[in-house]
């Protein structure tokens, strides 16, 4: 490592306030274990090991600005695989299944469309990692990685479009912080989309979550599982100029082998023009590790 | 939009690539409190201290990677402690570099191994 690099990342005592610091005052948020429902984060299985995410989503849409005005209602299956490659490197792909009710304006009836949404495949790079004691971690992650047009009619973008992001994930006791910021270049898309940061324009993401850990208070010998109280801010800029922030309170069960999470999103900042806005993110979730 | 595009793509690539050299984590081989890793473990249990395992699933990723050490019955994690009590089947033949390796391979940090 060179010196530039080990003062970077090496971790010293002077070092500790500063990486709390920037845990605590990061614009945005991110992690398996410690995550949280939306927000990425900086964890990975282990090596040669497997960690399948289930997520199903009911999202309520509303003021359409398309000419159809349509009211719009969604369940989105979301499967995500993650299989550690080395100790900082693993691939997730995930792929979305979508049934979607649309309700024009100007028609009484209602027009359903099930299928896949876009694929992606992506690599998580985790080049510092900072294990304070049995407990207590802070990590840094890059990410990036692709989505493929496999999304049909109205579910996908029908174009290749390229991300990249940072997550940063900090463990202090019962308090877990995330924060995560990625942008992703959209190469095509159709102006009267309904995924949100699917559209024509560019995507940038600003996620921040805080998880506390409700029980056990302290980890013990007998300690099977926890429960945790969840928070996130999930941020949406589009190149177009709508913004969105969701807020989304939630609970987190995580046992030895799976967890299972629940999530309620609603707005807080929503000033959205280009596309419907999102009135209403409920998320169930399970996940495994295998 | 284009030059915002062009800015954050670079951006994005410089620090991949000022963070590519940086990536020389820790490796089990250079642990701390790991004297002789080529030994045998001469004991039917072991104690390993492992560091970051703060999530019961994050934790559970030490349990299989232990468990995958040929030799190696059963695996007792403390989370409290950091503790992972590891247990060994009759006449295995297990190095305390195998048992740093499987740390390693779990993605966390191994600051100790004890054997009684």
């Amino acid at each position: 490592m060179s010196p530039a690099c080990a003062l970077l990342f090496r971790p010293t005592a002077k070092a500790a306030p500063l990486a709390v610091g920037i845990a605590l005052l990061a614009p945005a948020g991110l992690a398996f274990g410690q995550e949280a429902t939306n927000t990425p984060a900086a964890t990975q299985p282990g090596v040669g090991k497997w960690y399948l995410r289930e997520r199903v989503q009911y999202i309520k849409l509303g003021d359409d600005p398309s000419p159809e005005d349509r009211d719009i209602d969604k369940i989105v299956a979301t499967t995500a695989l993650t299989y550690g490659i080395t100790r900082e490197l693993s691939t997730t792909f995930t792929l979305p299944l979508t049934l979607s009710f649309e309700d024009p304006a100007s028609s009484s009836g209602t027009d359903t469309e099930f299928g896949a949404g876009d694929a992606s495949l992506s690599l998580k790079w985790r080049p510092f990692q900072w294990d304070l004691n049995p407990v207590d971690s802070v990590r840094l992650a890059f990410f990036g990685g692709v989505e493929a047009p496999t999304g049909t009619g109205d579910l996908g973008s029908h174009s290749w479009d390229p991300f990249a992001g940072v997550v940063f994930t900090s463990i202090l006791g019962r308090h877990g912080f995330n924060q995560a910021l990625s942008y992703k270049f959209n190469t095509g898309g159709d102006e009267f989309n309904t995924v949100a940061g699917d559209g024509p324009d560019d995507a940038l993401r600003y996620d921040t979550s805080y998880l506390f850990r409700l029980d056990p208070a302290e980890y013990s010998a007998d300690t099977t599982a926890a429960t945790y109280l969840t928070l996130e801010l999930n941020g949406l800029y589009e190149t177009n100029g709508d913004n969105e922030i969701l807020l989304g309170p939630g609970i987190l069960y995580e046992a030895r082998t799976f967890a299972l999470e629940a999530t309620v999103g609603f707005p807080i900042v929503q000033d959205v023009d280009e596309r419907p806005e999102t009135d209403l993110v409920i998320t169930l979730g399970f996940r495994v590790l295998f | 939009m284009t030059y915002l595009r062009t800015m954050i793509g670079i951006g994005l690539g410089v620090a991949a690539l000022a963070l590519t050299g940086c990536a020389g984590g820790p490796t089990a081989g250079d642990q701390p409190g790991i004297d002789e890793p080529a030994a045998v473990v001469d004991s039917p249990t072991a104690t390993l201290i492992v560091h970051g395992m703060s999530c019961p699933l994050c934790a559970n990723n030490v349990d299989k990677q232990l468990l995958d050490v040929p030799g190696v019955s059963g695996v007792n994690v403390d989370m409290g402690t950091g503790e992972a009590k590891v247990k060994f089947m009759p006449g295995a033949k297990v190095t305390k570099q195998q048992l740093a390796d499987a740390v390693d391979k779990s993605g966390f940090t191994l600051a100790e191994v004890r054997v009684p």
